[in-house]
């Protein structure tokens, strides 16, 4: 019984140590290797040295071991070690606020920071504004004024980067003769390249001095709203002196029928 | 340097089709070689393509990434990229990343790799649990594993010099959402260009159902418009693959229908630089009846553009000697003054290119030099004004009638023709009617009066002169309305002679309304529009019309006005319009990337015509 007791004490004492904190958290797998478990948060955890490893769902052990992408229930040891991981495919609830167990966290180095780093040239200049949350959907009312020579049956159309320079990807509506309108919830952060058209890149705007113009650039802020102005001066389809020079324009000098659906075989008149 | 090799070739073939097919003064043109022509010229294409697009290493930042894996999954969605399984990073600049899985944005210019993670670069090697590459500041953020984990940042791709516990963002390792949605696409196999393109190779896309193995898939994503500029001509469906591309070039294939030449497959290569971009087409590509198409633009600096289209026709067998052929071509060029700018645009037809008999020999050329000014406020009204006035050539030694000359007027046949002409616009911006009142019951005003002149060396004018005036109203965010009233006229008018009177008689029918055609057709119209868009995915809108045209549009008379692809009337002024008409168009969102356009018209008093001939239905992205 001598010999026994302190058996029993020291299992006792084994027990104890392996028993749960109480204390688990969920998150989403990075990396599981060298004594270590990561999570895209990018904290470290290590592991105990029996680390069990459960299906989430039916709570049986599993053979799997964890991959990146999957979901995980941690479960932490008194020591601070990762003793139990429950894994799942789908996402799982969060359980406990992280700052509980950031003092399971592998030590890292003090955190610092340098100057923003300069953008490579071919970046997007704008892409981080530092002075907003991306994310917030703002509705975004664009205007744009058309010249007076727009047919009154044509529409228009934004064309943006965002879908792929789609000529037709936004149609807008007529207020007015001159005026066209439409509003669009965009995601504040939107880095927004756009162009005017009347359905076709072969009718994109043109520039006030009759040269291609590139993208207009929008930057979509964390306003409630915001109103865009725009002004197209010219289209690039059109023709300086209103005839299209093209078979068919109608009346041309040297166009036999000036009037294009007149039935076929009616004579047409010309002089 | 590409695209003047591109214009050069382009001028080339162009110069080449004139000079070689021109026809003999005898009549019959000149031994024609089109197949062996078109091959030269394609494979001359073909090289400046594959210039273009080894010139543009110069100008690139941003690395090419490489990537293989067991199985790589695209989310058009979300733009999301992921792989899984053996995954392999080889970037240009020399880094080399193993990893048991990738994950990247392509709008956010970041990738990730994570899962035993081994980089290399410049001899150095690093292993980590995950790393993170922002590429718009050339940092790879890691979790690097040495004694224990930590977060190191390397700048600059120097795999020496880690910079330990600098901090990161926040979301920095995380995954991209890829949803429980399927995939677009899988592939073995990606090439990436940051922000411009991506290039899936060993590709299985769901089609129908059923997976379909293609050899590539291309992707463009990039914020150059030009590389998307195209030269195909309408069709109902198109279906478009990407085959192959870089930054600086696409190259597609179209399966595409429409109701004459009902399934057909047509190809099409776009090019695009720094300053301008060329686009090269063949529809349809199998069937007898060819359509070769050039755009050129080129831009070498702020003031100067040149812009060209060739178009060229043949009938034939696959690549067989064609039947026939025709060509025309029109080059603009444009040169930028402070207030102003000039345009010199010719343009050149050849209807007959092979001995073909039956086709007309008419090669008409034009040529005319234009200056615009720019909008310019009139004093202090609320008035703006712009001119334009220009000068031009056209010949034709052939000629419309068949027996010489552009117009046979007053017995002599002429076949060279002089104009100038002479326009003006005046508008006003928009003008409130109502003040000290809402915005929603605010009532604005807008006029407009555009006028062109233009006189010919055969004793004529032609004249056309729009007006047109609206009232409109926003009464919410949501809803709006203008009444439009317009009048056109169109007028071709000779000092002596001209339009004679005339009526036409179809089967038995008389239609007296055009026996007081003189050259002058006007077009009146009344339009209310309506606007409703309670949602961005959701819009709405009514137009309403009234039509009061001289000649009458007499039922019967005239041919239905041909609506184009948007489901306009095109060109406009076209005679014949019923006097009533109202069009609904209603425009939704079917999936997160897919809209869904339905359009109709009612006629109203146009004898047994109420509806117009079929649903206008458009599916956009």
């Amino acid at each position: 019984m001598k010999r026994i007791f302190p058996l029993l004490a020291l299992s006792a004492l084994l027990l104890a140590t392996a028993a749960p904190s109480g204390l688990q958290m969920t998150g989403q797998v990075l990396d599981f290797e060298r004594g270590y478990i990561f999570l895209t948060t990018g904290d470290a955890f290590k592991l105990a040295d029996r680390v069990r490893i459960l299906d989430a769902k039916s709570l049986k052990p599993t053979a799997r071991t964890p991959e990146p992408r999957d979901f995980a229930r941690i479960f932490f040891d008194d020591f601070g070690k990762v003793s139990a991981i429950e894994l799942s495919g789908a996402p799982l609830p969060i359980e406990t606020p992280p700052p509980l167990v950031e003092k399971f966290v592998v030590a890292l180095s003090t955190p610092y920071s340098l100057p923003t780093p300069t953008p490579n040239p071919n970046a997007r200049p704008d892409r981080f504004h530092p002075h907003f949350t991306p994310g917030k959907i703002v509705a975004v009312t664009f205007t744009v004024q058309v010249p007076p020579n727009t047919p009154m049956n044509a529409q228009v159309f934004i064309t943006t980067d965002a879908s792929n320079w789609n000529p037709q990807a936004i149609l807008m509506h007529r207020i007015d003769a001159l005026h066209f309108r439409v509003t669009r919830k965009l995601a504040s952060g939107t880095d927004f390249r756009y162009l005017y058209t009347r359905g076709s890149l072969q009718t994109v705007e043109r520039a006030e001095n009759g040269m291609a113009r590139k993208p207009r650039t929008l930057l979509i802020s964390d306003a409630d709203a915001r109103a865009v102005g725009d002004i197209v001066y010219r289209w690039a389809d059109d023709s300086s002196n209103g005839i299209t020079a093209q078979p068919n324009a109608i009346p041309t000098q040297f166009n036999p029928a000036p009037f294009p659906n007149l039935p076929p075989g009616v004579p047409t008149p010309h002089p | 340097m590409n695209l003047r090799l591109i214009a050069a070739v382009l001028l080339a073939a162009v110069l080449s089709a004139l000079g070689g097919w021109k026809p003999s003064p005898g009549g019959e043109p000149r031994a024609p070689m089109p197949r062996p022509f078109i091959a030269i010229a394609l494979l001359l294409l073909l090289l400046a393509a594959a210039r273009a697009g080894a010139s543009a290493k110069s100008v690139q930042v941003d690395p090419l990434i490489r990537l293989s894996a067991d199985r790589i999954s695209f989310s058009f969605d979300r733009y999301t990229i992921d792989a899984s399984g053996h995954v392999v990073v080889r970037a240009s600049n020399g880094l080399v990343i193993h990893g048991q899985t990738f994950s990247m944005d392509l709008k956010l210019d970041r990738y990730m790799v994570a899962g035993h993670v081994t980089l290399q670069a410049g001899g150095h090697t690093q292993h980590g649990a995950a790393v993170s590459a922002y590429l718009q500041y050339d940092r790879l953020y890691v979790v690097p594993i040495t004694g224990e984990p930590d977060r190191w940042t390397f700048i600059d791709n120097d795999l020496t010099k880690p910079y330990k516990g600098l901090i990161m963002p926040g979301d920095v390792f995380y995954f991209a959402d890829f949803g429980r949605k399927r995939p677009f696409l899988t592939a073995r196999s990606a090439v990436i260009r940051p922000l411009h393109y991506v290039r899936f190779e060993h590709v299985t896309l769901p089609f129908l159902g059923a997976p379909l193995p293609l050899p590539s898939y291309y992707l463009d994503f990039s914020a150059d418009p030009n590389l998307v500029q195209n030269s195909l001509a309408g069709a109902t469906y198109d279906l478009t693959y990407n085959f192959a591309g870089n930054e600086h070039a696409i190259s597609a294939l179209h399966l595409r229908y429409d109701s004459i030449n009902k399934g057909y497959l047509s190809f099409e290569q776009h090019l695009s630089g720094r300053n301008g971009y060329a686009v090269i087409s063949l529809n349809p590509a199998t069937r007898p009846q060819k359509y070769w198409n050039g755009i050129l633009d080129y831009q070498p600096n702020q003031r100067l553009s040149i812009r060209t289209f060739t178009q060229l026709y043949t009938d034939q067998t696959w690549l067989s000697s064609p039947r026939s052929a025709a060509q025309w071509s029109v080059a603009t060029l444009t040169y930028a003054l402070p207030k102003s700018f000039v345009q010199l645009t010719g343009f050149q037809t050849n209807y007959r290119l092979v001995n073909n008999p039956t086709e007309s020999k008419n090669h008409p050329s034009y040529l005319q030099f234009t200056a615009t000014t720019f909008p310019h406020q009139v004093g202090k009204l609320p008035l703006f004004e712009s001119m334009n006035w220009g000068i031009g050539f056209n010949h034709d030694s052939y000629g419309a009638y068949g027996n010489g000359g552009l117009q046979k007027f007053g017995g002599y046949e002429y076949t060279t023709i002089w104009n100038h002409t002479f326009g003006f616009t005046l508008y006003t911006p928009s003008l409130r009617l109502t003040h000290h009142v809402p915005a929603s019951k605010m009532y604005y005003f807008n006029a407009s009066f555009t006028h062109s002149r233009q006189y010919f060396s055969v004793p004529h004018f032609t004249d056309v002169q729009t007006t047109s005036a609206s009232i409109s109203r926003q009464f919410s965010t949501s809803l709006g309305a203008y009444l439009n009233y317009q009048v056109q006229n169109v007028g071709d008018i000779y000092k002596v002679g001209g339009y004679t009177p005339y009526t036409p008689v179809i089967n038995g029918v008389s239609y007296p309304s055009f026996s007081s055609f003189r050259g002058i057709a006007t077009f009146r119209t009344l339009a209310l529009g309506i606007n409703g868009s309670p949602d961005p995915a959701f819009n709405w809108t009514i137009l309403a019309r009234v039509h009061r045209d001289f000649p009458k549009p007499e039922i019967g008379l005239f041919t239905f006005t041909p609506y184009n692809v948007l489901g306009n009337v095109t060109p406009p002024g076209q005679l014949g319009e019923p006097p009533y008409d109202i069009t609904a168009d209603l425009r939704f969102r079917v999936a997160r990337h897919l809209n869904l356009e339905i359009q109709r018209s009612y006629f109203f008093h146009y004898g047994t015509i109420n509806w117009s001939p079929t649903f206008f239905v458009q599916f956009t992205p």
